[in-house]
């Protein structure tokens, strides 16, 4: 298997989940997912990092997002965050949009792509004291949710 | 920060001596066990949530070019889809596959308790199903079909339903609401 395939199957998962909790529509999250990879795939294939994949994503979101506004769903992200309550039915990508950015890629990239923190520590450049913190407390924000906290 | 040592303890970052220290507390102190008891059980909870959708495939040829390009694609896969509805009705032989491409024989084998008919759809039978065979009175099916080299997508039906294989690894959502399991071969 090359290179390109072993890194789309580890962060496939997360990134997948990134971009549905981003843009909260699975057709526009597939789109970006390709576009992504495909970037990826044709000028960074030497260089392939997490950090990088979902810098792009990222911004590709950005950009979709600013040059039409009517397609990203505003409205049901203050929805589905008002029903939460004791509500554990939350999709996943519902819960992860409870994450500030970066709260969200540390915490897919530890639980969702099973990176070691010293992994992340090294692709980030945040600590790995700092790192355990923030995925602590993601799921603290989720557990709450989930519990209707 | 001794809560912390949960998180830990979940992504099996723990070190020997944070590893004693979490037993311990998790002995020791209550609120500490039922606190990681509530983590282990929210995370439980969330990692199913993710699991319930699987991120698509990425294809280098079909993203090739522009959006338009998918569009394209997703218009063909209805019309094939419409061509699989109609052939449903008429007739029901595996389509052969081209000559000029290498063929493998692939065997495709299946567990399943309840069903009694169980057949196999694919990309390679140009959707229509083929019936597996039960192996010996056991509850495994089992079908050998010649494949060409490439990716394959296949669905598995077990009395009428619609299943992926729990034996692939890749999985993705067609545009008709089924998951068909992928196959490189």
């Amino acid at each position: 298997m090359d290179k390109f395939q072993v890194f789309f199957d580890q962060t496939k998962k997360g990134f997948y989940h990134y971009l549905l909790s981003l843009t909260r529509d699975s057709a526009l999250a597939d789109d970006i997912f390709q576009e992504t990879y495909f970037k990826i795939l044709k000028k960074y294939k030497d260089k392939l990092s997490p950090m990088l994949l979902y810098k792009i994503g990222k911004n590709l979101f950005i950009d979709e997002y600013n040059r039409n506004k009517k397609h990203i769903n505003t409205e049901n992200i203050t929805l589905s965050y008002e029903q939460t309550g004791s509500d554990n039915s939350m999709e996943a990508d519902a819960l992860l949009a409870l994450l500030d950015d970066e709260e969200k890629k540390l915490f897919l990239m530890s639980a969702v792509d099973g990176l070691k923190y010293d992994e992340i520590s090294a692709i980030t450049g945040i600590s790995v004291s700092n790192i355990k913190v923030k995925i602590f407390r993601a799921r603290k924000k989720i557990q709450n949710t989930l519990k209707g906290g | 920060m001794k809560e912390i040592l949960i998180s830990q303890f979940i992504d099996d970052e723990l070190t020997l001596p944070e590893k004693r220290e979490f037993v311990v507390n998790v002995k020791v102190d209550d609120t500490f066990y039922s606190e990681t008891i509530e983590m282990l059980d929210s995370e439980i909870l969330f990692r199913d949530k993710l699991n319930k959708k699987t991120p698509p495939q990425f294809h280098v040829e079909k993203y090739r070019g522009s959006r338009k390009f998918i569009h394209l694609a997703v218009a063909a896969l209805f019309f094939i889809g419409l061509a699989f509805l109609g052939s449903k009705i008429t007739a029901n032989k595996p389509e052969a596959v081209s000559k000029n491409n290498i063929q493998k024989e692939y065997r495709f084998v299946i567990y399943n308790d309840s069903a009694s008919n169980v057949e196999l759809s694919g990309t390679f039978t140009n959707w229509h199903k083929i019936p597996m065979k039960r192996i010996n009175n056991s509850n495994y099916w089992e079908i050998t079909v010649p494949l060409t080299k490439g990716e394959h997508k296949y669905a598995i039906i077990a009395d009428g339903q619609v299943l992926a294989d729990p034996t692939s690894t890749f999985i993705e959502q067609d545009d008709f609401g089924n998951i068909n399991s992928v196959l490189e071969v």
